[in-house]
């Protein structure tokens, strides 16, 4: 008697465990056909040379890698990332979190301030794009006029090759604002206000109180951010697609672009691949570093 | 009275602070927003301002509607994302709730798997997606904007991480009751996972409006351009021609968007900063 019902919950639980299959089944299905498969056959079409509709395929082991080390157009590519992502990251921070502390008072009237800086939150970074193409136009934009009232010439900011990057850098800059401020709103207000209470009584004036109280206190949001904000701009593609569609004269033609334009425009589906890996081998590293330095001192929220 | 005065000052200085740069970062919104009531003399006038002459001209409006068919844009967009949401929550509740309570065995692998999966960008993926796509005769549909982004392992992360907060005591005390997990996940797990839940569903509709370079790789007609994509190639189309027009494209593409974000700010802020957003 007492056997049976030990062996009837038995089987109750294993039944039970088992239906955890069938919940999981969907999942697993869609995630191995569309992430595990590919990411997987990238790799071998990496080793391969694909004509370009499919049809035939030949094994060409490195040669696609070593055509890469080798091509300057994609030397061109690695270096106009690195800038790309260097400038967007180190004037995007600072600005988001000038505008941070700006934000992070009682005034009457704050939370329409905020909403503003939110906005272009609710702007995908092509609407971003799209937004700065009429402000940017050389001839009725706003922005070369105001620059000659103040006695500058502004450049065909999306034409020439001198200016195309920054103006791309600019506009990720915007783009990233909504994003970067709400977080860093977030890490300030978890700041112990006592701490500014004791060092006021100690006599410091603001800009120590900033350097030595806010910076360290905010510290794991910086790291945070800063590695969202290097991955985010590092897969750019939409609005440099709307600006300056990588170009001119390659000038915008970050590693993302060139990937996109190789597979889709140019059908080298083997070159392509090899370059997806070396976007990926770039990213992990940047995960990695991640995960070592942030720990658990992050909060998400 | 002397430190109130300093206050009064530094909120001064403040809100100057505040105004600058908040204009600054609407600059470019506004001036297209204010570009779209413009007429072709006012676009083209020199020096160039900001503010059109009236708010009522509306030309530019329907001529950028009579030049592309944004109604067909935003309505697949439409239906692109409300599919992708509606999916993402039936597969992803349904993962997490194995994950949190059944655990199947080998489950912890299962779930390494996924979150492991978070760390493969889009791009790594992206040529043999398309392949697979074709092969399936997919191309040129909704369906292949959609069923690749279904099994969304953040989604999965973000409502095991609530589920797993609501004891295993409760599923087997209603499993006394004669509650199966069917039923125990229906009218328990998921009401009461419903900030989550709501959280995840912003997620999944805002990142599937925003996509933009599947959506262009696997459309090639335009009876299936999703929102991003028909204001790019009308821009690309009607580049040279008449600004306003362009202008008032662009805000009839932008606006719902803006809108939405205005009216439901607080949500939004809330799920965008749970999980980052991509584009």
């Amino acid at each position: 008697m007492h056997n049976s019902t030990v062996n009837g919950k038995m089987n109750f639980t294993t039944l039970y465990r088992a239906s955890g299959y069938l919940f999981l089944l969907p999942a697993l299905v869609l995630f191995c056909i569309y992430v595990i498969y590919p990411a997987i056959a990238t790799l071998f079409l990496s080793f391969q040379i694909i004509s370009p509709f499919g049809d035939r395929a030949i094994f060409v082991g490195l040669k696609n890698f070593i055509d890469l080390y080798k091509s300057v157009n994609y030397h061109n590519s690695l270096k106009i990332t690195g800038i790309f992502v260097f400038w967007t990251v180190l004037m995007g921070l600072p600005i988001s979190l000038l505008i941070s502390l700006f934000l992070n008072t009682s005034l009457k009237g704050i939370s329409f301030f905020r909403t503003v800086f939110f906005l272009p939150l609710a702007i995908s970074p092509v609407m971003a794009g799209v937004i700065w193409v009429f402000l940017l136009n050389p001839n009725i934009g706003l922005l070369n006029y105001l620059l000659r009232v103040i006695g500058f010439v502004g450049p065909n900011w999306r034409t020439d090759p001198n200016w195309a990057l920054p103006t791309v850098i600019m506009v990720t800059i915007w783009k990233q604002l909504g994003f970067n401020i709400i977080i860093f709103l977030a890490g300030l207000q978890n700041v112990p206000l006592d701490l500014y209470e004791a060092a006021s009584i100690d006599g410091a004036n603001s800009w120590k109180k900033f350097i030595r109280i806010t910076i360290p206190m905010i510290s794991p949001t910086i790291l945070f951010l800063t590695i969202t904000a290097i991955i985010q701009s590092f897969e750019s593609f939409g609005s440099i697609d709307v600006l300056t569609s990588g170009g001119p004269a390659n000038a915008t033609n970050v590693l993302v672009y060139s990937l996109y334009k190789d597979a889709f425009v140019n059908f080298r589906t083997g070159y392509a691949s090899a370059q997806a890996y070396v976007i990926f081998i770039i990213l992990l590293l940047i995960t990695m570093f991640q995960f070592k330095f942030m720990g658990k001192k992050v909060h998400y929220q | 009275m002397r430190y109130s005065h300093i206050k009064k000052i530094r909120n001064f200085c403040n809100y100057i602070a505040l105004f600058a740069l908040s204009s600054t970062v609407l600059l470019p919104t506004l001036f297209m927003l204010f570009g779209s009531f413009k007429e072709q003399s006012e676009v083209t006038a020199y020096p160039p301002r900001l503010l059109p002459g009236s708010f009522t001209y509306l030309g530019n409006f329907s001529a950028a509607w009579k030049r592309a068919p944004f109604g067909l844009y935003l309505t697949n967009s439409l239906i692109v994302g409300i599919f992708t949401l509606l999916g993402v929550l039936l597969i992803c509740i349904c993962a997490a709730y194995a994950f949190s309570h059944i655990k199947p065995w080998g489950a912890k692998y299962i779930f390494m798997l996924f979150m492991s999966g978070m760390m493969i960008p889009p791009q790594v993926t992206v040529v043999p997606r398309y392949m697979l796509m074709q092969k399936m005769g997919l191309i040129d549909t909704h369906a292949a904007m959609i069923i690749p982004f279904l099994a969304y392992p953040m989604g999965i992360f973000l409502l095991y991480q609530f589920f797993r907060t609501v004891p295993k005591d409760l599923e087997e005390a209603a499993r006394l009751d004669g509650c199966g997990p069917f039923r125990f996940l229906v009218s328990i797990l998921i009401p009461l996972a419903r900030p989550s839940i709501g959280a995840l569903s912003i997620l999944t509709f805002v990142n599937s409006w925003n996509r933009y370079m599947w959506p262009l790789i696997v459309t090639n007609t335009t009876k299936m351009r999703t929102a991003p994509i028909g204001i790019k190639m009308f821009l690309d189309e009607t580049e040279g021609s008449h600004l306003g027009v362009m202008m008032a494209g662009a805000v009839i593409v932008i606006a719902p968007a803006i809108l939405v974000f205005i009216i439901g700010q607080k949500q939004f802020v809330k799920a965008l900063a749970s999980g980052a957003v991509k584009g």
